[in-house]
């Protein structure tokens, strides 16, 4: 009975992340930025990443850009392999192609974008599915953990490194620059009179700042013990959410980590 | 990112300098607008006209070609990974067409299309343009 309940639970929690990914995969689709979208992109740029330069040694993105068919059918792959995930039944083959196909896609967009996106909670949590044996899989969903903690910890401590602490107007000039576009072309929804009203008030942007390297630097505290979680992941809703907000940066890549904190009770288990 | 977790984003002092460049297109000497858009696909049309912009200034050069050339002092090494990484030259037409097919424009005939430099300034509480000039253009033929 008990052994039951472990196995609904977990079976539950699997579902959960898989239909968060296909969610994400569906506001990429609807953007107009999943592989089809990208056809024909004129100009890209990747980091200093041997990751991306891998995919691009073996010509890849170059070949999906440049093919819209293959776009769409990769497109109707991820969708196909994430229902089958959620409705069928959870198969390790299927597991590992998702993740090469949604990490290839992390990269095209990256490299699309031309900046550093740190939204790879998408592809990556699909990797404790690569293990069937269950020991192997609590131990990756670990890593998994730690990795965003130190993810969201050295964010705390870069911002006392490089003295971002130390500049009072920091936060206020990125909020204008940040929302230049909807300035110029007289966007003035509800975000843009917060920030309208935010950059007219340097004071709280430090203020915010400050909290805001306090709840990344909180996250240390989730390298010792596992009973505040829950707590780590109410705070990235609050982070996230915020930075959308002020910052016009939405986590939309992101929403399977917070799922994993506000649910890692049942990895415990 | 995806084998080191390190972030440093908005950590550093900001510049002193109160004038920031920003890149937008025109259609028929109108902004295109893209702040309607859902996220990602807004955010590659802010980023595409500054990384195009950044490729035009210098020298129809990547990023990557400019790591390259800093690193790798070897030419044969060099011209191997530059012909394995460095994207096709980007002809400022093809370029100007692509973005306004991203951006769900159509097209016609005798239609202008440029990509402007602006300068904005932020020392007043909104942002406003200072001056602004143009890097390429093109007409629809």
């Amino acid at each position: 009975m008990m052994i039951e309940s472990i196995v609904i639970k977990e079976n539950n929690f699997r579902k959960g992340i898989f239909i968060i990914i296909l969610i994400e995969f569906l506001l990429f689709i609807l953007s107009g930025v999943s592989f089809q979208g990208l056809y024909k992109v004129a100009n890209y740029n990747f980091g200093i990443d041997p990751v991306y330069w891998l995919f691009f040694l073996l010509k890849i993105p170059q070949f999906i850009f440049s093919h819209y068919v293959v776009g769409l059918i990769l497109d109707i792959l991820i969708l196909s392999m994430l229902i089958y995930s959620i409705f069928i039944k959870e198969n390790k083959f299927i597991s590992w192609v998702l993740f090469i196909f949604l990490m290839l896609y992390y990269v095209c967009l990256s490299a699309t974008l031309g900046h550093r996106n740190y939204q790879t909670g998408f592809f990556l949590m699909i990797i404790p599915f690569l293990f069937s044996n269950q020991t192997n899989r609590k131990f990756a969903f670990e890593g998994i953990k730690y990795f965003y903690l130190f993810f969201y910890f050295s964010s705390g401590i870069f911002k006392f490194i490089n003295h971002g602490i130390n500049e009072p107007m920091l936060l206020s000039l990125t909020l204008k620059e940040q929302f230049i576009p909807y300035y110029f072309e007289n966007n003035f929804s509800w975000r843009t009179s917060i920030n309208s009203f935010l950059t007219q008030h340097n004071s709280l942007p430090y203020n915010m700042y400050c909290v805001t390297i306090f709840i990344e630097c909180f996250f240390v505290i989730g390298f010792f013990t596992n009973k505040l979680n829950y707590t780590l992941g109410i705070l990235l809703v609050i982070f996230h959410l915020s930075n959308w907000i002020i910052m016009d940066i939405a986590p939309i890549g992101q929403l399977t980590v917070i799922y994993l904190f506000l649910n890692y009770k049942q990895v415990s288990e | 990112m995806i084998v080191f977790p390190y972030n440093d984003m908005f950590s550093y002092q900001i510049q002193k300098s109160k004038i920031k460049k920003c890149y937008f297109v025109k259609l028929n000497n109108e902004r295109i607008k893209f702040t309607h858009f859902l996220y990602w696909k807004k955010d590659i049309l802010e980023q595409a006209p500054l990384k195009y912009a950044d490729y035009l200034n210098s020298n129809h050069q990547h990023q990557i070609s400019i790591f390259l050339k800093s690193k790798i002092q070897d030419s044969l090494k060099l011209s191997f990974w530059e012909r394995k990484l460095n994207p096709s030259q980007n002809d400022p037409t093809d370029w100007l067409n692509w973005y306004s097919g991203f951006s769900e424009k159509k097209l016609n005939k005798g239609d202008s299309l440029s990509l402007v430099e602006y300068h904005v300034s932020t020392v007043k509480n909104l942002p406003m343009f200072t001056d602004s000039f143009t890097i390429c253009k093109s007409t629809i033929k």
